[in-house]
């Protein structure tokens, strides 16, 4: 059905209106409708009374006006047929020798069935009286028609459920789309677009999909010619320092160089995270590995004590962002260290998560600070006393992959010192978790 | 005989810088500041070990490199442009032999060179090989030993182990495995993986509830575990 330039209200409307009068009508028919049989049945109930009231039209003498008034009263057409004289309310009575040859006596009566009319006639004498109702040939039907009203209504509602759903389909393409462009699936379109206003929801939502692209592909090429550009010079004076005669100050030059080096990429690397999950690299890796490819990096293994069994299941995450977490946990942990007491580590699966923790023996972190140490740049001790010369971006950047893959990241302080830093994952990040 | 090291980076003043320092420690730069002129270096000075930047204007290292792979098999270490906190290390995939992040300490760099340099002499024109503690795989003569004994595997339990081994914790989906290996051999199917599994983990002496080697993780894959030694 095509009806142009009509609005989703106007198309609304009209099909609600049709389908509901179309619907009652149905109803209406369907429930009063009787066969043929029950017709009959009905008929011969009351053969007498019909046949007196037949009769006594016959009998008296032809009153047009009569005629005509009762015809009206009783919803009924009337034809009387006296000798060769005729006469009719209504101009559509078949010949009467057509109902003659159809007829099937109810008593003294005669039911006959031309075409899809029923009548009804007695013959007296000279003269024969007919009648016929517009009602009654609305309601019945031989016996294999009787329920087509109620199959018309359910193919009416059908049909308008098959409209319906075109005319609503738009709305469902828009959910779907906000859905899939807010998980991070920019490049998806919506292919089909309405002739109603709708469209204009449809492309809407295709030119913010692309325009998101747009500026997300925009943003990271941005990033990455900054990250190049700025760390092109610190190469080039790495070269130059290493030709020099080395001493304390190409040391601190070097640890200088390396110092920007690290605040440019996790600089970069926090922009890039607030675009969320659809920066990670997502891969199915096994997790005793993954804790094992961090312990075995330079310094960090004979520090750390695992403190129950790892758990042997994959995880689908963002193998080297999630590495980044634990290397800077169990770092910050040994860094902050006051005792040989080793960093304690424990991975397990606590339903509805995967929890990941990292305790150390060290001062700790004072109660008004707990919060703030997930903030950029901050350190708990003063700039002069600090026990390691981080960027400060560190526990910022881990709080941020741990939303990034729908999990958190929190600390509290344990008695009698040190803290314990929580970095929890959902268990959906565990590959075919039963 | 001096080292001949080959640089193609088009950054000309950090190529400069490094020559000297490379002269310091008895090695000799050639420079090339554009992937064409590498090429052309790279037949007519015949260097030992091959240094190629990733980010290049025009042709970028990756292409480059396995353009270089097809026909050369000169070590090369890919200089990155560490973008991201990533794994993936697509220039290993590519058939470079070490990569190296920018900004690079140059002494880092010259050692990476000279363990090339020797491991290239040692063993003649060969591809290292993975070792596992009592596992080594070697990849030139598609041979795998436990405790020094060959442990015979055919070639396409060979490519099953060496894909595995080469990317030790990341699982592989038995589809995964199954287009990985269709290169070999098209008429492989599923139950067929599951069939070379059992083969390779038998010869491994990988006993299914102490697992040195080669982990499954129901409904998931396969991965594996050994640690390089
Ligand atoms: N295990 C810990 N014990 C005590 N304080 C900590 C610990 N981990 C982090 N902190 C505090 O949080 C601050 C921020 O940490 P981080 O983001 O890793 O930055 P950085 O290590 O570069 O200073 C640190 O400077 C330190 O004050
Ligand atoms: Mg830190």
């Amino acid at each position: 059905m095509k009806i142009p330039h009509l609005g989703l209200f106007s198309r609304l409307l009209i099909l609600f209106a049709v389908t509901t009068i179309i619907i009652s009508i149905c109803i209406a028919l369907g429930s009063f409708a009787i066969t043929e049989q029950r017709a009959k049945i009905f008929i011969s109930e009351r053969q007498t009374q019909l046949y007196e009231m037949l009769q006594q039209i016959a009998e008296n003498p032809l009153d047009k006006e009569k005629l005509k008034a009762d015809a009206r009263n009783n919803r009924v057409s009337i034809m009387v047929k006296r000798g060769t004289q005729l006469y009719s309310t209504a101009d559509n009575f078949p010949e009467f020798s057509a109902l003659t040859a159809a007829a099937q006596p109810i008593g003294n009566l005669f039911f006959s069935k031309v075409g899809s009319k029923y009548f009804l006639y007695a013959s007296f004498d000279d003269t024969s009286v007919v009648v016929t109702s517009k009602i009654a040939n609305l309601i019945v039907y031989p016996e294999w028609l009787i329920l087509w009203p109620w199959i018309v209504a359910i193919l009416v509602l059908m049909a308008s459920y098959y409209v319906l759903k075109r005319l609503l389909n738009p709305i469902g393409q828009a959910i779907e789309s906000a859905k899939r462009i807010s998980e991070g699936d920019l490049a998806y379109r919506i292919t089909v677009h309405p002739k109603t206003e709708l469209a204009r929801l449809t492309t809407s939502l295709n030119k913010m999909a692309a325009d998101l692209q747009k500026l997300f592909q925009s943003k990271n090429e941005m990033l990455m010619a900054i990250s190049h550009e700025l760390r092109t010079p610190l190469g080039r004076m790495k070269v130059s320092l290493a030709l020099l005669q080395q001493n304390e100050i190409t040391a601190d030059l070097t640890s200088d160089i390396n110092y920007m080096n690290d605040l440019i990429g996790q600089l970069l690397e926090g922009e890039r995270l607030q675009q969320g999950s659809r920066v990670l690299n997502i891969a199915t890796y096994y997790l005793p590995t993954l804790v094992d490819d961090v312990l075995s990096e330079t310094r960090l293994s004979e520090r750390v004590e695992i403190t129950s069994a790892l758990p042997e299941v994959a995880l689908r995450v963002d193998v080297g962002r999630i590495k980044f977490v634990l290397r800077n946990l169990i770092q910050n942990a040994i860094d902050h260290a006051t005792s040989e007491e080793k960093v304690k580590l424990s991975v397990t699966i606590t339903e509805p998560s995967l929890l990941i923790s990292v305790t150390d023996h060290g001062p700790g972190i004072p109660t008004d600070m707990l919060e703030k140490v997930f903030t950029p740049f901050f350190h708990a001790e003063d700039i002069n006393h600090r026990s390691t010369d981080g960027v400060g971006l560190a526990l910022f950047l881990c709080k941020r992959i741990a939303e990034a893959h729908d999990g958190q990241l929190t600390v509290n302080n344990t008695a009698p010192h040190g803290c314990q830093f929580s970095f929890s994952l959902p268990i959906s990040c565990i590959a075919a978790f039963e | 005989m001096t080292i001949k090291v080959l640089i193609i980076d088009d950054d000309k003043s950090l190529c400069a810088r490094l020559e000297a320092y490379f002269a310091q420690h008895d090695l000799q730069l050639i420079i090339a500041n554009s992937a064409t002129e590498g090429l052309s270096e790279l037949t007519l000075a015949q260097p030992d070990v091959l240094l190629l930047d990733v980010m290049m204007p025009q042709t970028d290292g990756f292409t480059l490199c396995k353009q270089i792979r097809l026909t050369n098999s000169i070590p090369i270490i890919m200089l990155t442009a560490r973008g991201e906190l990533s794994d993936k290390v697509l220039g290993l995939e590519l058939g470079a032999d070490d990569y190296l992040a920018k900004p690079f300490e140059p002494r880092e760099l010259v050692a990476r060179v000279q363990v090339l340099v020797r491991r290239q002499t040692l063993v003649g024109k060969v591809s290292p090989s993975l070792s596992f503690g009592e596992l080594q795989i070697s990849t030139s003569n598609h041979q795998a030993t436990l405790k020094g004994e060959d442990i015979g595997l055919t070639g396409m339990e060979f490519k099953l182990l060496h894909l595995l081994a080469s990317h030790p914790g990341e699982v592989f989906s038995r589809d995964q495995l199954l287009n990985e290996l269709k290169g070999i051999d098209a008429e492989i199917y599923s139950r067929s993986i599951d069939i070379l599994m059992s083969r390779l983990r038998q010869k491994l002496g990988d006993d299914p509830k102490h697992v040195k080697f080669i982990k499954t993780l129901r409904n998931v894959g396969y991965t594996f575990i050994g640690k390089s030694a």
